[in-house]
């Protein structure tokens, strides 16, 4: 009695916390914003709860938008109780567009669509899916349902996919169970519709764990093997996980179908691994049209709660060791060594012209495109062992049915200035299906990629040689022009405008220096072409780089041979006279330093001395400069009766190179 | 402007036809030439930089004529200071205004006359130069009032004024312009005529005509020497004429006396 009086209590003061907290209902009208880029129009009715909006009551939102020729539209229908869908709702989305047939009803003109609809309709309570649930896409054609491309049923319950799900496209029907807990559970039929053959697939589950998988046709029933996939949950029940349709469960479903068991075969099927792929997204659609649309998740856009849980499956895991997370990194670097060293080799354009001349590249060659014809093979291979869904398999029994089944071989020929080679080559040996494993494959892979390195450092020593040549060839022929240049320049061929007497005077020792070089250039071996050709080249650049100084030379003189000239007035002649200034000085530069340095230069003319010559004839021009404003009373005493270049440049303080 | 120059180029000539019937009142039968004397003029001439267009014009001759045993240097003749402030606008124009007081010198003065003499006067000039390619020519008007008298004691003081036109070129020999080593041939005529109370048939005071050949040593020294030869009517009467030959050395000095730095003209910078 105690206890019911204390209930009503309870009741009393939560209704009156509700009529305290849930204000009065609003309605809403106007823009609404579905998710960043989906805005349309809403209209529902709203109430404030403990300072924040939620909706309560009728809810539609409409979108509509043009692309192009094509209207897409959305819309939603349904109930909210607190913030939580309730009661009967609709979703749908159209692609529509405008048919030619008119309708005319009173002072309206309107015209048929045609396109097509996907459609969910749907019961919620509290929130979670609940009840009868259809997925309809149609096609539509003036605004007549035409046929329909697509449909499922299923029933959830709290939200949990349960009971059976049907599904029907106009190819494939799939007939499936789940569990109470949402579990694929029973047996799962899928009719394949091949030329109006029709291939029943049949899946079976328990509690989640696949158990068996076949195909029948006309009563022939045949099993599908999958190798490595576990199937009696109750052994080691710490790794059994629930993976839902999303998360790669089928990849790793796919990844352990090795096809018919043992020597079955149904004539109809041609490649069953591609069938029961189809069937695979098939069942994957079924499972999630009821939420989601290429991606478009329907229902968690107006309140951000997951209202659907889709079906779920179990798998076993069969966690990699240490050493088989480093054996399946090494295979994906080894793979990914292998496919660049072939595409390096067979992309190189001097392969073709190299093998013309070396019988090695064409041995090389040969080699390479034995792996190169069987690349495609290592790469699945490589690609299965790398698969995420690998750890999801019984290696021990699953590694074997990956086995490559080719052979390298163990010999090679080709063809070299019309004879042919035949020899043998160690290519390495490809594991024997049964003592096929992970490690036996890391060592396949690991063989491989030494054996592709080692033939192609080999070849690479002539691709080296053949890009030297080539590089030389370019360099070569720079080279060449240079020394024509120096030719044409020195004897003034093109009537040069800066042509003057310093580069006469230059011309038989820059002739004679370059003549020197090119033959001297000439005279090496190969190896010490390759490594000196750009010393060569600068030094011609330097003797390019001297016509132009000299060129300047003539103009920095009479520049300073102004400088050192002043103006002045005769007032008795009336005539403007021009007169040396320290005369001492500028004669001592005139007629004995810069002689002396022009001598130097022509007397020690190599490659090494041509910048240091140019730069202490430049030094001495600037140091004159400097001295013209300078008081050179001093100096200009010192060099009363010299004539020792080398005593000049003491005097003038000018250090020379 | 050529054919303007030219144009003053002939202007003299015909001041000299003009000048020479004027004053001359009385038609003589046939006129008289004195007998030639010989002379020496050593001479310095200085033009001294003030400022950027005044000049000190310094000059400064030391004359002798002959005597009785030795020609152009036999005794001495005249000491002669003319200085004045030069004013050159332009390279092609100067005008000179100063002052002059020349020693007139009588080595053999007797009883009566004095041994010498002073004669100042005031001066200013004109000088237009015409520049050519290779030579240039000057036409120089000079303005001269002169206060003389005699070597006789206690005799009067009379006023002239000296009205001289001077036309001359500067031909360099050696060298393509007139510039430092350049040797150069001057052709000189001066037409030198006068005025005043004193005279009466006696105009034409002197016809100069003196080539010279010179040698520019730097545009501060010039050296020059020539022969001049000058005639023209003596005081004595209009008809009588003197003719002299007279030996000239000069040195042409110009400084610049103004401070450093304003002497030195703008340096272009090497780069």
């Amino acid at each position: 009695m105690i206890y019911n009086k204390i209930k009503y209590f309870l009741l009393c003061i939560f209704c009156f916390g509700s009529i305290v907290t849930l204000k009065a209902q609003e309605t809403f009208k106007g823009n609404f914003q579905l998710t960043d880029t989906i805005f349309g129009h809403a209209e529902y009715n709203y109430a404030t709860k403990n300072n924040t909006s939620i909706f309560v009551g009728a809810f539609k939102f409409n979108y509509s938008k043009k692309f192009n020729e094509v209207f897409r539209t959305l819309s939603y229908q349904g109930n909210f109780d607190e913030n939580k869908k309730t009661g009967q709702w609709i979703f749908s989305s159209k692609n529509l567009v405008k048919s030619d047939s008119l309708n005319i009803s009173d002072y309206q003109i309107s015209y048929t669509a045609s396109g097509f609809e996907y459609r969910v309709q749907g019961q919620f309570k509290d929130g979670k899916a609940w009840g009868d649930w259809v997925v309809i896409e149609q096609n539509f054609k003036d605004a007549t349902p035409l046929d329909t491309i697509f449909s499922a049923n299923a029933v959830f319950e709290n939200g949990k996919m349960i009971n059976e799900l049907r599904a029907k496209s106009q190819k494939m029907s799939l007939d499936g169970l789940f569990d109470n807990d949402g579990m694929a559970n029973g047996t799962w039929v899928i009719l394949h519709n091949l030329d109006d053959k029709i291939i029943e697939e049949r899946r079976v589950y328990e509690n989640g764990v696949f158990k068996n998988h076949f195909l029948s046709y006309k009563g022939e029933t045949h099993q599908i093997e999958h190798f490595g996939l576990g199937t009696t949950k109750d052994e080691d029940e710490a790794n059994w996980e629930i993976i839902d349709v999303r998360n790669q469960y089928f990849n790793i479903f796919e990844l352990s179908n090795i096809g018919f068991k043992g020597n079955s075969n149904l004539p109809e099927v041609n490649d069953v691994k591609r069938l029961t792929h189809t069937a695979n997204d098939f069942m994957e659609r079924s499972i999630t049209s009821f939420a989601l649309k290429n991606n478009f998740n329907i229902w968690n856009n107006i309140t951000n709660e997951q209202e659907i849980e889709f079906g779920k499956f179990k798998v076993r895991k069969y966690p990699y060791t240490k050493n088989e997370k480093q054996i399946v990194a090494d295979i994906i670097s080894y793979s990914s060594n292998i496919s660049k060293t072939l595409k390096q080799f067979f992309n190189n354009p001097q392969i073709e012209l190299g093998r013309l001349n070396f019988e090695s590249l064409n041995r090389c060659y040969a080699v390479l495109e034995v792996y190169k014809n069987h690349l495609k093979e290592i790469d699945a291979l490589a690609e299965k062992i790398s698969n995420p869904a690998l750890e999801y398999l019984d290696r021990s029994t699953f590694v074997k049915s990956i086995a490559p089944n080719f052979n390298l071989g163990d010999s090679i020929t080709y063809s070299f200035k019309e004879d042919t080679y035949s020899e043998n080559h160690n290519f390495p040996t490809v594991p024997l299906k049964d003592a096929f494993n992970m490690e036996s494959a890391h060592q396949f892979f690991k063989s491989i990629q030494q054996d592709l390195s080692s033939v192609y450092k080999e070849a690479a020593v002539v691709l080296n040689d053949l890009q030297k040549m080539e590089d030389l060839s370019d360099l070569e022929t720079s080279f060449v022009q240079k020394r024509n240049e120096i030719q044409n320049r020195f004897n003034n061929s093109e009537n040069d405008e800066y042509y003057n007497n310093f580069h006469i005077d230059f011309k038989d020792v820059v002739q004679a220096f370059s003549e020197q070089q090119f033959k001297s250039y000439a005279a090496l071996s190969l190896d010490d072409k390759k490594q000196r050709i750009d010393d060569y080249l600068a030094c011609f650049e330097d003797v390019l780089n001297l016509y132009d100084f000299l060129a300047d030379l003539q103009i920095k003189i009479n520049r300073l041979d102004e400088t050192y000239i002043r103006t002045t007035f005769n007032p008795y002649l009336m005539v403007d006279m021009d007169e040396r200034i320290k005369e001492r000085l500028y004669n001592a530069y005139i007629d004995i330093a810069l002689p002396y340095l022009l001598d130097k230069m022509k007397n020690e003319f190599e490659c090494e001395n041509i910048d240091l010559n140019t730069e202490n004839i430049k030094n001495l021009i600037n140091k004159m400069s400097q001295l013209r404003d300078e008081d050179t009373a001093v100096k200009e005493r010192q060099l009363r009766r010299v004539k020792d270049a080398l005593e000049v440049f003491g005097i003038i303080e000018l250090d020379i190179n | 402007m050529k054919k303007i120059y030219i144009h003053f180029s002939v202007l003299p000539l015909y001041c000299l036809v003009w000048l020479s019937s004027y004053g001359q009142n009385t038609e003589p039968e046939a006129s008289l030439v004195n007998p030639q004397t010989t002379l020496t003029w050593i001479g310095n001439y200085g033009t001294f930089r003030l400022s950027d267009k005044f000049y000190w014009h310094a000059e400064l001759h030391y004359r002798r004529r002959e005597s009785a045993n030795t020609l152009f240097y036999g005794q001495m003749a005249q000491i002669y200071n003319r200085h004045g402030i030069k004013y050159v606008p332009t390279k092609n124009f100067s005008a000179t205004f100063g002052g002059v007081l020349r020693f007139d010198f009588n080595p053999n003065a007797e009883d009566g006359f004095e041994s010498m003499i002073l004669e100042p006067r005031l001066w200013h000039e004109y000088i237009w130069t015409m520049p050519y390619e290779h030579l240039r020519i000057y036409h120089r008007l000079r303005f001269e009032h002169r206060w003389s008298r005699g070597f006789a004691e206690n005799s009067d003081w009379r006023f002239r004024n000296r009205w001289r036109y001077k036309f001359l070129m500067k031909i360099p020999l050696n060298k393509p312009n007139l510039q430092p080593g350049a040797f150069y041939f001057s052709p000189d005529v001066e037409l030198i005529m006068q005025s005043g109370k004193t005279i009466s048939d006696n105009t034409l005071e002197d016809l100069r005509i003196f080539p010279t050949f010179a040698y520019i040593a730097s545009p501060r020294v010039t050296y020059s020497a020539g022969l001049m030869y000058t005639t023209g009517q003596t005081e004595e009467a209009g008809y009588i004429y003197r003719e002299r030959w007279i030996l000239r050395f000069n040195v042409y000095l110009n400084f610049d006396f103004r401070k450093g730095e304003q002497k030195i003209p703008e340096t272009n910078f090497y780069d």
